[in-house]
């Protein structure tokens, strides 16, 4: 993994018109992120972190500081970076693979070739064997796998998943944490998550950024050194855990 | 290149209807006057006879001249008697037969089949049939509109009575409601939405019905007086009649729709 | 209850009308010659078979129909995306939209009988007309049920407006348009009949029964009639399989 600067954040606010007045969501955001690197975002509610990976997106551009992505100012939304919503957001009309190749509208690549990588990817987030059925034949994980695999296509250097599995029952949800996990640790791209579940932040990242609401800041950056696969048992990852919790409880009550 | 998307698929996908209080209201006028100035200009400028196309000043000519000679005022009047006499017919067959096909399973299996064939064949070809039985006077036009209003407002009645959650009707028994109360406190809550639709839809098609009527087979009424233009050729008059009738049926729509929105309000959120 | 008692409940009413005209026919009470009888009816429907003349004159209808609503149908889809899609369009049209939908179709008969002759084209085009709207309408609700998420997906992954048309737009509001192209093909058949009605004579089943009105056959009356309703049925029955075989497979469609 080399620990080339991928993604700089540099004093960046957004804000909101809101009713009557102006909404603050992040204030002075500063961030770094490397090269294959798996940060995590937590917060309560209203924490900003989902307007972070907008921004990061390029959904939405901020109010000042900027966003630099491989080196380049982010200016809109591109190919290097995909992204995975809480709802899969998979076209109800094309099949899977059609979804899939959906991303793949703007490369140059021949239809083989497409088709290869379709097939790659699918193999990857284990859906080769629905390819041709429609998302409403999906169950949930299933479709949020193939999202993924439509994030991951045009081979990004880096993959934004905004609470990917908070729509899904708890057991698909810790399947899922667990084929993130090998995903990105075949693929080695860079990934930022953005959960309200700490544990899946603990066990899926390899540092976890701290939001506080109102206005949404960094609160604080914990550095998550335990090896892979993590055990969501061991006593260490337990004690990360709380220690997160107690953290976000604080601000939960300072709101 | 976002930018294009953008207008390609715009997020405030407002309804057809150009919001009347905000600043969409003023471009949603824009397009008329325009259109009109051009009219005005085309025709003024004899680009196009007024034989075709008479101008819009021509048109208001023609309407104020129908006003005048009392042809307007009687024309409106005799449509507009035939159409409620025919509305006030058909939606008292109708409202009945709603209740009763949506009450009873045997009239609704004796019934109903028939009334939903008769209901497949479109208005217009009972045109000619109820011009045999009936002739061309006033009861054709009476029965045709009776007809045009029956359907819908059957259905709907039929359809907005069967809508009724069986756990509001268990209601009435269960706090042993008389039939007077369990139908005014339940029931037409309950349907007066749905039926008001019918009501509504049955207006409209009865509007377009007695026009066609009128056109066909009639001596009198804004339909006759549009085909006698027609036969004299005269397009300004045609126009200044067209108006009217797309005037009255607007106004008797929107009249319509605004009690539609008072009954929302007192009976919405419904079943 | 079961069926045959269902079935013969729902054919008692018909059998039971069906019986008093004939009797009172066959006793004299009325006059055949005015009031027909169901054997007079089922007689013209058999001359009327048997004689070439009336397949001419259907399949003249049938035709002038099918050009009309296709054309409608050509004119409507288009302008309904555009008005769909765009705010500013409709915003402009809006007005104009809403009085064409209570002005009674009809009353464009006598000026378009002017403006476009009395003969062949003047139908045509009236039937073109009542086939245009209900698709125009129809499909601006189409494009209005798109979702607006699938918007942002759009703006995700940087689709050209060629392949937003042809994947998202289109399909997406494949429903509205079937929809309305239903619609035409039903109203389309009316304008028909109503354009013989009014139009200059000419060879078509609208043209017969009115000829029979005139000479006030009521058994041909009824008999056309009934082919004038078959139709219709015939017409919806084909419409309702078309949405059916297109929006197959994408069941809960706007997911």
């Amino acid at each position: 993994m080399s620990m080339q600067e991928l993604l700089k954040l540099q004093g960046v606010t957004k804000g909101f018109a809101h009713g009557g007045g102006q909404v603050q969501a992040l204030c002075n955001i500063d961030l770094t992120l490397a090269d294959g690197e798996f940060l995590a975002f937590v917060g309560a509610s209203g924490c900003g972190k989902s307007t972070l990976l907008r921004l990061i997106a390029g959904l939405e551009t901020p109010d000042t500081g900027s966003i630099t992505l491989g080196g380049a100012p982010v200016a809109g939304p591109s190919p290097a970076c995909g992204m995975i919503f809480q709802d899969h957001r998979l076209l109800p009309w094309l099949t899977v693979a059609q979804n899939i190749d959906l991303a793949l509208e703007n490369s140059w690549l021949t239809r083989a070739e497409r088709n290869r990588q379709i097939a790659e990817h699918l193999e990857l987030v284990g859906l080769s064997a629905f390819a041709k059925a429609y998302p409403r034949q999906l169950s949930g994980g299933m479709a949020q796998r193939a999202a993924i695999a439509r994030g991951l296509i045009t081979r990004p250097r880096l993959l934004l998943l905004d609470e990917p599995f908070s729509a899904l029952d708890a057991l698909t949800r810790t399947r899922l944490q667990n084929e993130l996990q090998s995903i990105w640790a075949h693929e080695k791209t860079a990934m930022v998550l953005v959960t309200h579940d700490v544990e899946e932040a603990v066990f899926l990242a390899d540092r976890i950024v701290v939001l506080a609401p109102h206005p949404g800041r960094i609160s604080n950056i914990v550095n998550i050194d335990l090896p892979r696969p993590r055990s969501r048992e061991a006593a260490e990852f337990v004690a990360l855990k709380a220690g997160l919790l107690r953290d976000l409880e604080a601000y939960a009550e300072a709101a | 290149m976002s930018q294009a998307v953008n207008i390609v698929l715009d997020r405030r996908q407002s309804k057809v209807r150009a919001p009347s209080l905000r600043l969409g209201a003023l471009r949603g006028v824009v397009a008329p006057l325009v259109l009109l100035a051009l009219w005005q200009f085309i025709s003024a400028r004899g680009l196009v006879s007024s034989l075709v196309l008479p101008s819009p000043v021509q048109v208001l000519v023609a309407l104020r001249g129908l006003a005048e000679s009392g042809l307007l005022a009687s024309s409106i009047a005799i449509s507009l008697r035939r159409l409620f006499l025919g509305y006030a017919l058909g939606v008292a067959i109708g409202l009945p037969l709603g209740v009763l096909l949506a009450a009873s399973s045997l009239a609704r299996k004796l019934i109903g089949p028939s009334f939903y064939a008769t209901a497949r064949v479109p208005l217009l070809a009972w045109v000619p049939f109820l011009m045999v039985i009936f002739g061309i006077g006033e009861v054709l036009k009476l029965f045709i509109i009776a007809k045009a209003v029956l359907t819908p407002v059957t259905m709907n009645t039929e359809r907005a009575i069967a809508a009724i959650p069986a756990g509001w009707r268990e209601l009435g028994r269960m706090y042993r409601l008389s039939a007077f109360t369990s139908a005014r406190r339940i029931l037409l809550p309950a349907t007066i939405l749905p039926v008001f639709v019918g009501l509504r839809f049955g207006l409209i098609q009865a509007w377009s019905v007695l026009i066609v009527v009128e056109l066909l087979a009639s001596t009198r009424g804004l339909g006759f007086q549009l085909t006698m233009a027609r036969q004299l050729f005269q397009l300004d008059t045609m126009m200044a009649l067209m108006l009217v009738i797309g005037v009255i049926g607007f106004v008797l729509d929107r009249g319509l729709a605004l009690a539609e929105r008072v009954l929302v309000r007192q009976y919405g959120g419904g079943a | 209850m079961n069926r045959v008692a269902t079935l013969s409940l729902g054919l008692a009413l018909p059998l039971a009308v069906a019986v008093l005209w004939q009797a009172a026919a066959s006793t004299n009470l009325i006059d055949v010659t005015q009031w027909a009888s169901p054997v007079l009816v089922v007689q013209a429907f058999g001359t009327q078979f048997a004689d070439p003349q009336f397949w001419t004159d259907l399949s003249d209808s049938l035709v002038r129909a099918a050009l009309g609503t296709t054309l409608g149908v050509i004119a409507g889809i288009p302008l309904g995306l555009v008005l769909g899609l765009s705010r500013h369009v409709r915003a402009l049209f809006a007005p104009i939209l809403d009085a064409a939908k209570v002005i009674p179709f009809f009353t464009w008969v006598p000026l378009l009988s002017v403006w476009a002759g009395s003969g062949e084209t003047g139908k045509i085009i009236f039937i073109a007309l009542a086939a245009a709207l209900p698709v125009l309408f129809s499909t601006i609700e189409g494009v209005f049920s798109i979702q607006p998420r699938h918007r942002e997906l759009v703006h995700l992954l940087r689709l050209r407006p060629v392949t937003v048309l042809r994947r998202v737009i289109l399909p997406g509001a494949a429903p509205g348009i079937l929809r309305g192209v239903h619609l035409a093909l039903l109203y389309g058949w009316l304008a028909t009949i109503g354009a013989e009605y009014f139009f200059e004579a000419g060879p078509g089943i609208g043209g017969n029964i009115m000829g029979a009105r005139e000479l006030y056959e009521l058994d041909v009356v009824v008999a056309d009639m009934i082919v004038i309703g078959l139709i219709g049925i015939l017409l919806d029955i084909l419409a309702h399989g078309v949405e059916r075989y297109w929006l197959r497979g994408q069941g809960g469609h706007s997911a």
